[in-house]
């Protein structure tokens, strides 16, 4: 059961800047670095809809608002659901403090007009019934994990490396072992395979469309399919807008209320 | 006809002995290659027929909601809060975790508990850590008994027992998969040390269960199998006195055997409790016919006559009695083919099949073997058989019995009154667990379960809406509530779980866990808010993605399926009108139910054999004996014998179950065989132009040995089956055991009763 942890970056396709063109030669550790300090914005809007997808081909659609900001050390991040009706206005609001464990969460039903803090122990929680859990939606800190680039291949007609992460003894992690193929160029993720703790492979990511907006590498359509229960959560983009200067105040319980 | 078959196939083999054990030899392997590949099967669902509506229904329910299946460890203690116990169920989930087969475990350690303040949500593990101080004990005990999705499920109110409950992976494809699993658990509990002086815990669950049939089963195949050779070898010494004889019967049943599960395995059956009495069964049924011929051709004058002439006489006198009697053996098993339930079907096929190349094997390979030993001494000599023993007192006997007509036949008449008052007596049970006896280690281990923990039991209750996000409106979860409420108020129902505890517990917890508001959320918007924040696993076992589909699910303490069936029709009924002005599907579901609907098919199974077997028996006495009279006079006799097996059964409380069910048509083609053999006699000597009165003394003085003799016989292979595990298994060995002595007694006093008042001109 549960609840919400950061949303740092709602969709993971938040992630990544290509701030090292090419070099000749990386090793396993600089390309995981690379991937964890592409540049994403100062801040950014997006309009999306989320599509949850059952083994039998029931559909169920949501329509979302959500914005970042980076300020500092912290991202704060808003997510609203805007459709359907019965839960239109009910809010998350994350703030990640940067390299610390510490996230803060608040939750506004409007049913109850009510906001809660959101205190919620287990990083392998689905995030509002979907197959992305609140880890997915983090960036991992480069240190936790061991890497090794195991190849190259293409997908999306992109040159991709195949980087395998294994997380260390002490990582608290839902998987096992995450390989993931990272265009060259952009340093975006384009397909994420992921094992669980008994070494099965339990979800595969994977990037449809993407495009360059503001010179950012941005996913518009993202699946993600949970291989043992054959559930799937699709993510669409409908417009996004980097760095048009959102205030703080956007991201307050009482901007959540509203 | 047959007899001249039988005779021609003697030639035969006299003439290509080499030939005949190529043949029988190369049959024999394939037949070996069947029996050995031949499967287990011990869950319920292997009991219902195939497309079973109900069946098809449950396998749907699962597929959307998970197994029901599914294991419990229960763990009696002072108190589940003490460190050592926490310690000890922390250590033991995590262990569990590990398991590939296991999907999810649930205990005291790793349940998620929340907690709701003003400002807060909270979402963590009921146990962060162990308590140390009494203050924190207590706190842990009033949060868990508090969460009714913990309190209700993990322990009992005075937490003196906890649980552990484990979640399968559903593997249907993997045979092994349920007794890998059932091993792997108990062997981390076992083969830990025990953890506090007195420790001890009970596997439980329809899995447990299940895996448990299985082992129980093959423990008696190694039970059964050498018992019956024993039994054999010494009935077949005593009454032979012959080494060769005995070696070569043994070898033709084993032989019978092979071919007969062979049989079973080509049919689609499996070894299942039920079929697991084939083998002493046919076992006994085989070396019967070995006896006949063996004494038969000990008894042949081999001074006048060749060794050839001997064996060809024997088959040649036996094969039309042999043969009648394997086919109406055969009659009786075959009856059993209309039956609803696949491993009775498969039973009496495959016996029936036994049966008639039982016949055909006795009929070659003892002159077969005797034609491989023709120059051993000891089949040289004619030994003779002492009978004077019965002999005399049959003599007796049948001197006194028209004396006794009149008593006898009243007598007779008063015992069916009371048997048919009695047969309305007998319960039906078709509950696995029922299996067991009450002192085996998973039968003890339920009680505990149900006893202290709620049973693991239960009645699932599919709603199916035709529209979509159907339960997050108000008014559809007070329907399920207040089905919720009916179970609850069930005497055997012990704890109701439903997508309603959930929605109470949430907004307990977003309304500062104020006990006022455990109740359901007022707007649809509350409850599809409510929803967001629960994450997959829980619900997806309560309700659909379209949230128009969901299970409410009742926790028994009741397996009797008298008992069950008569709550199950009550829900049903209350279910059809609770729900009649909504448009929705309501449907009992849930293995309990599935095992539940056993019952008719038992009973129908029982009525429509056994009128078969009469029928088809009936008819086969009309073509023998030419005579209306004699048919019926000669069904009475038999019909006697069944109706005391159903007195019995009703006396006693012996419940119609899988096995029980078989008794009366296996007992009927076994016990109509004496009939004829008696009616035959009787037959010849009227012919002959003696008076009925000497007729009916001959036939009981000629018949009465081999009628005695065989009869013992068989209740020496019935009473094998008193060594199982299974109480059905020893119901079964007792009832028959008890059928074969009815029927002599009812060959010998009312069918000469019979005899004499009715065909004395």
């Amino acid at each position: 059961m549960n609840m919400l942890r950061p949303l740092s970056a709602l969709l993971i396709f938040l992630f990544f800047i290509p701030n090292g063109y090419g070099s000749a030669t990386i090793t396993p550790e600089q390309l995981a670095q690379k991937v964890y300090d592409r540049y994403v914005g100062d801040d950014m809007q997006v309009k999306g809809t989320m599509e949850l997808i059952s083994k039998k081909g029931h559909f169920r659609s949501r329509d979302f608002i959500s914005a970042r900001k980076d300020k500092g050390e912290e991202r704060m991040q808003l997510i609203r659901f805007t459709s359907p009706a019965d839960i239109r206005g009910t809010a998350f609001l994350t703030i990640e403090q940067e390299g610390s464990s510490k996230t803060e969460q608040h939750l506004y039903l409007p049913a109850l007009k009510r906001t809660r803090r959101i205190v919620a122990s287990q990083q392998g929680r689905s995030f509002v019934n979907s197959d992305f859990t609140y880890e997915d939606m983090q960036r991992h800190p480069v240190d936790d994990w061991t890497y090794q680039i195991e190849g190259e291949e293409n997908i999306l007609g992109r040159t991709c490396y195949i980087l395998t992460s294994i997380p260390k003894p002490e990582t608290d992690t839902q998987y096992s072992k995450v390989t993931s193929w990272i265009d060259k160029e952009h340093l975006i993720v384009l397909k994420t395979l992921f094992w669980d703790d008994k070494n099965r492979q339990s979800k595969n990511y994977r990037v449809n469309t993407f495009e360059i907006v503001d010179g950012i590498a941005t996913e518009t359509n993202v699946l993600m399919t949970d291989l043992q229960s054959s559930h799937q959560t699709r993510l669409t983009t409908q417009k996004i807008v980097y760095n048009s200067g959102l205030d703080d105040s956007l991201f307050t319980k009482r901007a959540m209320e509203k | 006809m047959i007899q001249k078959l039988v005779e021609r196939n003697c030639q035969a083999i006299f003439k290509y002995p080499a030939v005949y054990l190529s043949i029988l030899l190369i049959l024999t392997g394939i037949a070996s290659y069947y029996y050995a590949t031949l499967p287990t099967e011990t869950s319920v669902e292997s009991l219902i027929i195939e497309n079973d509506e109900d069946l098809v229904f449950y396998e749907k329910f699962k597929e959307q909601f998970g197994e029901d299946e599914f294991l419990v460890v229960g763990i009696p203690a002072d108190d589940v809060f003490d460190q050592e116990i926490l310690k000890f169920i922390s250590a033991q989930t995590e262990k569990l975790e590990t398991l590939d087969e296991v999907k999810e475990v649930v205990s005291l350690s790793n349940v998620d508990d929340f907690i709701g303040s003003d400002s807060d949500f909270i979402v963590q593990p009921l146990l962060e850590s162990i308590p140390k101080t009494r203050q924190e004990k207590e706190h842990l005990r009033k949060r868990a008994l508090a969460n009714s999705l913990i309190g209700e499920n993990l322990l009992n109110t005075s937490s003196s027992a906890t649980l552990i409950f484990i979640r399968p992976d559903s593997r249907p494809d993997d045979p092994q998969y349920d007794e890998r699993l059932v091993s792997k658990v108990e062997q981390i509990f076992e083969f830990s040390t025990p953890p506090w002086p007195g420790y001890e815990h009970h596997i439980a669950g329809w899995l447990a269960t299940d895996v448990n049939l299985s082992r129980s089963m093959t423990r008696d195949m190694m039970v059964f199998m050498p018992l019956t050779y024993l039994l054999l070898v010494v009935l077949i010494s005593l009454a032979l006195k012959n080494r060769w004889a005995v070696i070569l019967a043994i070898t033709n049943v084993s032989i019978c055997l092979i071919w007969t599960l062979a049989l079973l395995n080509m049919i689609g059956g499996a070894m299942s409790p039920i079929t697991s009495i084939l083998p002493p069964l046919m076992m006994a049924l085989a070396v019967s016919d070995s006896i006949h011929i063996f004494v038969e051709f000990l008894k042949q004058d081999r001074q006048k006559n060749t060794i050839y002439d001997a064996i060809r006489t024997t088959v040649k006198n036996l094969a039309m009695p042999c043969f009648l009697t394997s086919f109406t053996t055969a009659i009786g098993f075959i009856s059993l083919a209309v039956s609803d339930v696949p491993p009775i079907r498969n039973f009496g096929i495959a016996a029936a099949g036994g049966m008639m190349a039982e016949f055909a094997l006795s009929m070659t390979i003892i002159p077969l073997g005797l034609y491989f030993l023709r120059n051993k001494s000891a089949l040289q000599q004619p030994s003779v058989t002492d009978t004077s023993f019965f002999h005399n007192r049959l003599s007796r006997f049948a001197q006194a019995l028209p004396n006794y007509r009149r008593q006898l036949l009243w007598g007779s008449a008063a015992l069916i009154v009371i048997s048919l008052y009695l047969t309305t007596q007998i319960k039906v049970e078709t509950n696995l667990l029922e299996y067991f006896k009450h002192s085996s280690p998973v039968r003890q281990a339920s009680d505990f379960i149900d006893q202290q923990l709620g049973g693991v039991e239960t009645f699932e209750i599919s709603l199916n809406a035709e529209r979509e996000d159907f339960f997050l409106l108000p008014e559809n979860l007070q329907l399920v509530e207040k089905i919720e409420n009916y179970l609850e108020k069930q005497g055997i129902v012990t704890d109701v779980m439903s997508i309603n505890d959930l929605f109470r517990e949430m907004n307990k917890a977003f309304h500062n866990e104020n006990q006022n508001w455990y109740k359901l959320p007022d707007s649809r918007e509350m409850a599809a808010q409510y929803l967001l924040l629960y994450d997959g696993d829980d619900l997806d076992y309560l309700l659909d993605n379209a949230r128009q589909w969901t299970r409410i699910s009742a926790r028994i303490t009741e397996h009797n399926s008298s008992k069950v069936a008569v709550y199950i029709d009550e829900l049903a009924g209350f279910l059809q009108d609770a729900t009649e002005e909504k448009k929705i599907e309501a449907q009992v579901t849930g293995k309990t139910l599935i095992a539940n609907k056993l019952i008719d098919f038992i009973v129908n199974s029982q009525v429509q054999s056994l009128s078969l077997a009469f029928l088809l028996i009936f008819l086969l006495m009309l073509r023998i004996f030419k005579s209306w009279k004699l048919g019926i006079i000669s069904s009475i006799p038999n019909m006697l014998p069944i109706l005391l097996n159903f007195a019995v059964m009703g006396l006693f409380g012996v419940p119609l179950n899988s096995a029980t069910a078989i008794i009366a048509a296996v007992a009927i083609g076994i016990a109509v065989d004496d009939t004829i053999h008696f009616i035959c006699q009787y037959q010849q000597n009227r012919q002959k132009g003696k008076m009925a009165a000497n007729a009916v003394q001959n036939a009981i003085v000629t018949k009465g040995t081999p009628i005695i003799m065989t009869s013992l016989i068989m209740t020496g292979g019935f009473g094998i089956l008193l060594f199982g595990s299974f109480v059905p298994t020893i119901q079964f060995g007792i009832l028959s055991a008890l059928i074969m002595l009815f029927a002599v007694i009812s060959d010998l006093l009312v069918l000469p009763a019979l005899l004499l008042k009715f065909d004395a001109n």
